[in-house]
């Protein structure tokens, strides 16, 4: 145990010696957050999308429909522009707008005869969240309109015909009117209820896009750092310390321990340092910092022995950065450390939760927003512990040859 | 001590030791001599418990080095072919790293790591990175490292490679004063004047083999008392060999189309026999060398090659 606190001793040395190297395992998230947050602002900024309104209709049922959009906190988001077909059309195409819907001649007529009718709504594929609450919101507006059009279709039939006359805007209301006291058994008080509950905010690890893109970032630095500190066992092989520690009495394990005593260290540094930054710099509501970090340092020390394994198993030094690069870089895509799983599509973002960065940025997420539960936290820190020690013992056996 | 007997070594198809037995004392520098790949440095990594034997045995102390491993390993001080050394660290910490892998603890290490700096001249320059000294320094805190805990078996493996003339006589004074100290050194070298000067008894290796081993007297003894005779110039091989073999006492070593070796003695008084019998032969002498019996004349008695090949 002695030499393995030596052995770390002597790489952290060597470490504070590359100071460049470290101002980059440093940087990678810290600057990446600065970035974020200088383009999407800390306070977590309110999304606005554009919709692209083709009227065909021109009258007061297509006024109605559209107006959907412009009620309550929807205003907000939604800005509707009233444009010809083609114009949307080449409009979306450039990406200018987040859909374009089409409301061809007809829907009084189809609303006032009970027949189907077909509206167009084209979306930006470039765009998930905006056209999927224009989707959403215009096929509630429709479904209203079919419950409307069998409670009221005989005053409905009645104002066909486009711009209706003052008696059959009355006739309509008398009958709204009467509707309307019919279903007040139903109406008022409403026979059902909505119970809303808001989610505590320090269920939320931030606000901002910064606080989504963090805990990735982290496990982006954390994977960088494992990488490269798995490289410096070729180094040691190429430089013949590692030839000399095995002709000297000391343990290969406890050689091997240091190594990974001193990444700990590092991890463990570059976590609190990324999160205590995060936390001041950008008023990231996290808590748990010191347990998120502790986190980061167990699950980046299990990445480092991975790595390390992987590394062992190749033919050269090259070959150990090429394959170490191919382990990683697909898992800091796929794993959500690039990009964040939540705006993945969902079945990337489910193949992302396997891959063991993509996994451990979860629970770090959970722990950051103090969700963690206590025997959920236990059981995963004992599954990476045992995963840890298993890559541990595979990479010392490994060792022992790879020194030879 | 070390003792090795029957050392086999083999790499897939390749054997690299093949047989090798020796035995080295305390107190007594023990040379292994032989070119490059011809099985020294397998045979050291044997025998410090980098590479296991694949027959034979080694001990070190009387600990095998296969069954008693950390045992042996206590007992040895290694000074790799490489520099093997942290170049970011300074000298005072890489001793304090290699002392700390050999045991050595606080006081007892701080004070090992001031002897060896002092013993290699390198107090002044401790606490400097190693990446800033020059090659002859690094070789020194290279020796440095492998002496520190006063091993009573130092294995050297070509520790002057590379090394400046200054610096190389300072390591080789270095390495006697431990065989004076009473440690057993095994020495490994392709410098034939190092061994010469160095080794108390010596072991020439080849193509994995020993081919000899003695006190340097003892190998010159193998070639007699006869002078070593290059000639070069033009010579037809077949005929000038059966020309000199014609001679009395003379031995062809190597005969080529531009070299001609010999071993004869009182090369000095017949050289004008030699110089008719090659004309007769057909053969034009352009240069002469004469030496005395020396280990590389033995080399290439035993191989039928230079040494330097």
């Amino acid at each position: 145990m002695r030499f393995a606190l030596t052995s770390a001793a002597k790489d952290l040395r060597r470490l504070r010696r590359d100071p460049f190297a470290l101002l980059i395992w440093l940087g990678i998230p810290i600057l990446s957050l600065l970035l974020m947050n200088a383009v999407f602002g800390s306070g977590g900024a309110t999304p606005r999308g554009l919709l692209l309104v083709a009227d065909e209709e021109g009258n007061l049922a297509s006024k109605l429909l559209t107006g959907a959009f412009q009620q309550g906190p929807l205003a907000n988001m939604v800005v509707v522009e009233n444009v010809d077909r083609q114009e949307g059309r080449a409009r979306l195409e450039r990406g200018d707008g987040s859909a374009l819907l089409i409301i061809p001649k007809g829907l009084w007529q189809a609303l006032a005869d009970g027949r189907p009718y077909q509206l167009q709504l084209l979306t930006n594929p470039a765009q998930r969240i905006l056209p999927g609450i224009i989707e959403e919101t215009l096929s509630i507006t429709l479904e209203a309109a079919f419950y409307l059009q069998l409670a009221a279709g005989d005053q409905l039939r009645a104002l066909r015909g486009g711009q209706p006359s003052d008696q059959a805007i009355a006739e309509l209301s008398v009958a709204m009117n009467r509707l309307g006291k019919e279903a007040g058994d139903f109406l008022d008080p409403l026979r059902m209820e909505l119970e809303t509950h808001t989610i505590e905010e320090r269920a939320v690890a931030g606000g901002s896009f910064a606080a989504l893109f963090l805990p990735g970032m982290l496990m982006w630095a954390v994977m960088f750092l494992t990488a490269g500190q798995s490289g410096d066992l070729w180094k040691e092989k190429a430089q013949g310390a590692l030839g000399r520690a095995v002709t000297a009495p000391c343990r290969l394990e406890a050689y091997f321990a240091g190594k990974l005593l001193a990444v700990a260290a590092v991890l463990f540094g570059v976590a609190i340092g990324a999160l205590l930054c995060a936390r001041w710099l950008l008023r990231m509501p996290a808590v748990n910092l010191l347990p998120a970090a502790l986190w980061v340092t167990l699950t980046g020390s299990a990445l480092y022995l991975l790595m390390a394994l992987v590394s062992l198993y190749a033919a050269s030094e090259r070959g150990a950065n090429l394959l170490t690069n191919l382990v990683l870089f697909p898992l800091v895509l796929a794993g959500g450390s690039f990009f964040p799983l939540e705006i993945m599509p969902a079945s990337l973002a489910a193949v992302g939760r396997l891959t063991p960065n993509g996994w451990a940025t979860g629970q770090l997420k959970t722990i950051l927003a103090g969700a963690m539960e206590p025997e959920r936290l236990a059981v995963a820190v004992l599954g990476v512990t045992l995963a840890g020690a298993l890559a541990f013992a595979l990479a010392l056996r490994r060792l022992r040859r790879f020194a030879r | 001590m070390i003792e090795v007997a029957e050392l086999r070594k083999t790499f897939g198809e390749l054997t690299a030791v093949d047989g090798v037995s020796f035995t080295a004392r305390a107190g007594e520098i023990f040379g292994l001599l032989g070119p490059n790949g011809a099985g020294k440095t397998t045979t050291i990594s044997c025998l410090s418990g980098l590479v296991a034997p694949s027959a034979g045995r080694v001990t070190v102390m009387g600990h095998d080095v296969v069954r008693q491993g950390r045992a042996a390993r206590a007992a040895l001080g290694v000074v790799p072919q490489e520099i093997a050394l942290y170049e970011d660290l300074s000298a005072e910490e890489n001793l304090a790293y290699w002392g700390g892998a050999q045991g050595l603890r606080g006081a007892q290490l701080k004070r090992a790591a001031a002897e060896a700096l002092e013993l290699t001249g390198l107090m002044d320059r401790a606490r400097e990175p190693v990446k800033r000294f020059s090659g002859g320094m690094k070789r020194r805190l290279n020796f440095a490292c492998g002496i520190l805990h006063r091993p009573k078996v130092l294995l050297l493996d070509e520790p002057t490679v590379g090394v400046d003339p200054q610096s190389r006589v300072r390591l080789l004074d270095l390495v006697r004063e431990q065989a004076r100290g009473g440690a057993c050194v095994l020495y490994t070298t392709h410098y034939m004047e190092e061994a010469q000067s160095l080794c108390d008894r010596l072991a020439v290796m080849d193509h994995g083999r020993i081919i000899a081993q003695g006190t340097l007297p003892q190998l010159r003894a193998l070639l007699g008392e006869r002078d070593l005779l290059r000639l070069t110039g033009v010579f037809p091989p077949q005929e000038a060999r059966a020309a000199l073999e014609g001679l009395d006492g003379i031995e062809v070593l190597q005969a080529e189309a531009s070299l001609l070796l010999v071993a004869m003695p009182d090369a000095s008084h017949r050289l004008p026999g030699v110089f008719s019998a090659l004309a007769a032969a057909g053969g034009q002498v352009r240069d002469v060398t004469l030496s005395q019996p020396s280990l590389e004349s033995l080399f290439l008695k035993l191989t039928g090659k230079e040494l330097r090949e």
